[in-house]
């Protein structure tokens, strides 16, 4: 049984960040292959040892990457006032008066 | 704090605060999302979806993210001093340093537990035990830092055969906190098996607390736990009613370890606990160090393993407690706690920074110093990786140490990868140490580690609880976290008092 899983996606639509991110969550089951040509991305994942693949692995899978993309959307969104709040926070716990600004 | 005024955010309804999320695994299209300070709702992900890219997002998921702390929708009148009042309190624990001081008075032991997690060495091999000098420099160090509490545990091997040791660190602690004014609180870990009247008076005047070993019943805990004489559960259970004649009921906990004996037995270990009149059970799994590696083919299960007997013991809990009968599973109760109470836990090994070091000391009996009992159990195995130094140095030295970078380096959640966008990161913790333990990589890869497996299952079996467990079943969860008395939030119990 060929076990390998391969996945490819347009980059223009799904950020490399979204990708990897995704990805990273399998890589204790499986070895993870990524090339990339032009704006397409395809993912090869092998499963180790003793891994069996559940047969919807692959909507999971693009499951993951549909979120990945929001959490860059997120991501990119608040980071300013995450590192503002972390650091008012930190300021605030440290008896520092905090003159970030949100 | 400053705000931008209003006119920055014009073209946007609303912005978008720090979120992070994840399907239920009991239906897909769902969600459990939190903010930066914990607070969480369920939406469906299209809802979410809808929301983060503004396509037409419904006014209720609008209001439902808001009201948690993922998003603002009026500048001039939000406010973020709750959560940075939440986030403050999570980090002034960095400020105050360690607040739980292990001290390993002797690695002295009669027992031969085959799971035991440290060296424990032959009850007159007295060259295992701490000596006077190094008590002496430990409690200076102790209180080279802030904390406002002290907690003082102590640990051995068998605690109660260094008993002078004892005494000498509690008389020393107590004498210079008459300059110091912390709280303090001592705990001894023992099998109480040694106790006598003088050492409970000791215990009595100087209101330490005393935590035991208790497994199940006689046939497993003295499976688990043999003496030559093959009666330790009989002096356990002799020895925890002496000591509460003599200290009070709550005066004595019990701790359980779970080897693979247990695992088909979880309603035998609970109604052991209710026999013997505790009203809480903590459902640890095995630490693969010490002897427990050595033994690991007898004693050692899967953490799959251990989630099934996990779920089938908290079934067992619920269904104890809805007929009437007070207990809860403490590990539980912490977690849902943090997940339907704002405040701060202050429990070691769910902290973000890593609770190693950081929250915890460890005094070994050498004047080695350690961040956490674990990492002591690794030097005990001939790994020294995470000794900080010792009790000759500066906590200064200690802190400076290769040790503590790796746990600095690697023991921050936020900044891990597979943990920082894991929507249960505000109620989870990092343990560089296990990992290492575990896999030899401090960091490693997170969603795959023993920690992780355990605790994903453990965060997604009590929100789907919340989520669609039955009435009775929340009720007595919600009775575990605000310690009602039964009978107020479950009228029908019976024996409800």
């Amino acid at each position: 049984m060929n076990d390998i899983i391969a996945v490819e996606f347009d980059t223009t639509i799904y950020p490399l960040d979204a990708i990897r991110r995704a990805v990273h969550w399998h890589i204790g089951e499986y070895y993870a292959d990524l090339r990339i040509a032009g704006s397409i991305v395809t993912l090869e994942l092998r499963p180790k040892d003793g891994t069996t693949s559940p047969t919807d692995f692959e909507s999971t899978l693009k499951n993951s990457v549909l979120d990945e993309l929001l959490r860059v959307q997120v991501r990119s969104e608040a980071r300013g006032i995450h590192e503002a709040l972390i650091r008012a926070a930190l300021d605030g716990a440290l008896g520092r008066n905090s003159n970030s600004e949100v | 704090m400053k705000f931008k005024s209003s006119k920055d955010y014009q073209g946007d309804e609303y912005r978008l605060l720090p979120i992070r999320f994840r399907r239920l695994p009991w239906e897909r299209d769902r969600v459990f999302a939190s903010s930066l300070s914990g607070q969480w709702t369920f939406l469906t992900h299209d809802e979410l979806r809808r929301c983060i890219q503004r396509d037409r997002p419904p006014q209720q998921s609008l209001d439902d993210l808001e009201s948690v702390g993922c998003l603002e929708r009026s500048p001039e009148q939000h406010t973020f001093a709750p959560l940075l009042s939440q986030l403050r309190t999570r980090m002034a624990r960095l400020t105050a340093g360690p607040a739980l001081h292990l001290f390993v008075v002797s690695l002295r032991c009669d027992h031969s537990c085959g799971y035991c997690q440290v060296s424990r060495q032959s009850p007159d091999a007295s060259r295992f035990d701490m000596s006077e000098e190094t008590a002496q420099l430990a409690v200076e160090r102790l209180f080279a830092w802030p904390s406002p509490t002290l907690t003082i545990e102590f640990q051995g091997g068998e605690p109660l055969l260094s008993f002078a040791r004892v005494q000498q660190i509690v008389k020393s602690i107590v004498k210079r906190n008459g300059m110091e004014g912390r709280e303090l609180r001592f705990v001894i870990a023992s099998t109480l098996h040694h106790l006598d009247d003088e050492r409970l008076e000791f215990c009595r005047k100087h209101h330490i607390q005393l935590s035991t070993s208790l497994d199940g019943p006689a046939e497993l805990h003295n499976l688990n736990r043999p003496l030559p004489s093959r009666d330790s559960y009989e002096r356990t259970i002799r020895a925890i009613q002496y000591a509460r004649s003599a200290l009070g009921h709550d005066a004595v906990s019990a701790l359980t370890t779970l080897t693979r004996a247990t695992l088909s037995k979880p309603e035998a270990v609970i109604d052991e606990y209710v026999r013997q009149g505790f009203s809480s059970i903590f459902l640890r799994p095995l630490s693969p160090y010490g002897f427990a590696r050595r033994t690991q083919t007898r004693s050692a299960y899967t953490i799959a393993e251990f989630n099934e007997f996990y779920k089938r013991a908290l079934k067992y809990l619920v269904q104890l407690n809805t007929v009437g009968t007070y207990i809860e599973e403490t590990y539980a109760t912490l977690i849902l706690r943090m997940l339907l109470m704002p405040q701060s836990h202050g429990y070691v090994d769910l902290r973000s920074p890593t609770g190693a070091g950081l929250g915890t000391i460890v005094y070994n009996y050498d004047g080695k110093v350690y961040p956490s009992d674990e990492a002591r159990m690794l030097a005990a195995m001939g790994d020294d990786t995470f000794c900080m130094g010792t009790v000759f140095q500066s906590v200064e030295d200690w802190y400076s140490s290769p040790a503590m970078r790796v746990l600095l380096s690697n023991g921050v959640s936020e900044s891990t990868p597979g943990c920082t966008d894991c929507a249960y990161l505000p109620y989870c913790g990092s343990d560089p140490i296990d990992s290492y333990a575990r896999s030899g990589e401090p960091a490693g890869h997170r969603p795959s580690s023993a920690f992780c497996r355990r605790h994903m299952s453990l965060f997604d079996l009590l929100v789907e609880l919340l989520d669609r467990g039955d009435s009775d079943t929340q009720r007595v969860l919600e009775s575990w976290v605000f310690r009602q008395p039964l009978h107020e939030i479950l009228p029908h119990a019976v024996g409800a008092n």
